[in-house]
């Protein structure tokens, strides 16, 4: 007898948990991107001017269903020319309107010699399906630390970035 | 207006910048030194020779001059750095910003932005 209740119960409990009525507290979103950007960079004891290099930024975004404005990215970025370079980022972002996403984080570049600053950049997301968007927007990067930065220098970098996102 | 006419008018701002900010200034070679070929460094904006601590020598063997990393005073009062590379020309980095970068016999400055007196 104690056996069925206990086994009724458990039952019970299955069953309840799996109603589609019932609220999950802090469900994930999760969305993928990957974008490419460039521009122009300046710094150094002359403050000269050159164009930057083309890089790759293949990333993601966590953000919790309860406050889907504040989002966590990540991502690889990749330098390909005219010279290569690889490192990651790591970025604060808020969403300021349905389609606007203003963000700051760290990024830094680690091969084949590293660099490390901060970055701030606004995007637009242009929907295209359900689920996926058009990302393009502004980006400035800072940089003031790393072996590959001539001593006394702060290079900045000003790209446009575009690329695509989805919600996964 | 559109949220779409704001977004295309902040793109054409943004190039416009990009574009002007581009075409002002002096044009660098190198803000980064892995923006260097290997073997050169950068400097002034320019890859240059990095300095070499053993003597200088011409492409006779024979010292020109001038020892490496030491200050020499310029014609507008400026000093430049002498760097010397043994059979393979030499570098010069004024301190005032430019650079002589030249190679062949000891005598042969190319490429020389010194200001005129």
């Amino acid at each position: 007898m104690t056996v069925r209740r206990t086994l009724a119960l458990v039952l019970l409990a299955c069953a309840w948990g799996t109603r589609t009525d019932v609220a999950h507290a802090q469900q994930y979103l999760i969305g993928g991107s990957i974008a490419a950007s460039s521009g122009v960079e300046g710094g150094g004891a002359q403050n000269a001017l050159a164009r930057t290099r083309t890089r790759l930024r293949i990333g993601g975004d966590v953000r919790i269903d309860e406050s889907p404005d504040d989002i966590f990215e990540f991502a690889a970025i990749a330098e390909v020319e005219p010279r290569s370079g690889f490192g990651a980022d790591i970025r604060y972002a808020r969403a300021a309107g349905d389609r606007f996403v203003v963000d700051v984080g760290l990024l830094g570049i680690v091969a084949p010699a590293s660099l490390y600053g901060a970055c701030a950049s606004f995007y637009y997301r242009l929907p295209i399906s359900k689920r996926t968007q058009i990302v393009v927007g502004p980006e400035a990067d800072f940089f003031f630390l790393g072996s590959d930065l001539p001593d006394g220098t702060v290079l900045w970098e000003l790209r446009l970035q575009g690329g695509l996102r989805v919600d996964l | 207006m559109s949220t779409s006419d704001r977004v295309r008018y902040a793109l054409i701002a943004v190039f416009i910048v990009a574009g002007a900010a581009s075409g002002c200034g002096a044009v660098s070679d190198c803000m980064r030194y892995s923006d260097c070929d290997p073997g050169l460094t950068c400097a002034y904006g320019s890859c240059v020779f990095p300095p070499q601590q053993d003597g200088a020598t011409g492409d006779d063997g024979n010292n020109i001059g001038f020892d490496p990393g030491t200050t020499a005073p310029g014609d507008s009062g400026a000093g430049f750095v002498v760097s010397a590379e043994a059979g393979s020309g030499f570098v010069v980095t004024p301190d005032s910003g430019f650079v002589v970068n030249g190679s062949g016999s000891d005598a042969g400055i190319a490429n020389t932005d010194a200001p005129a007196e």
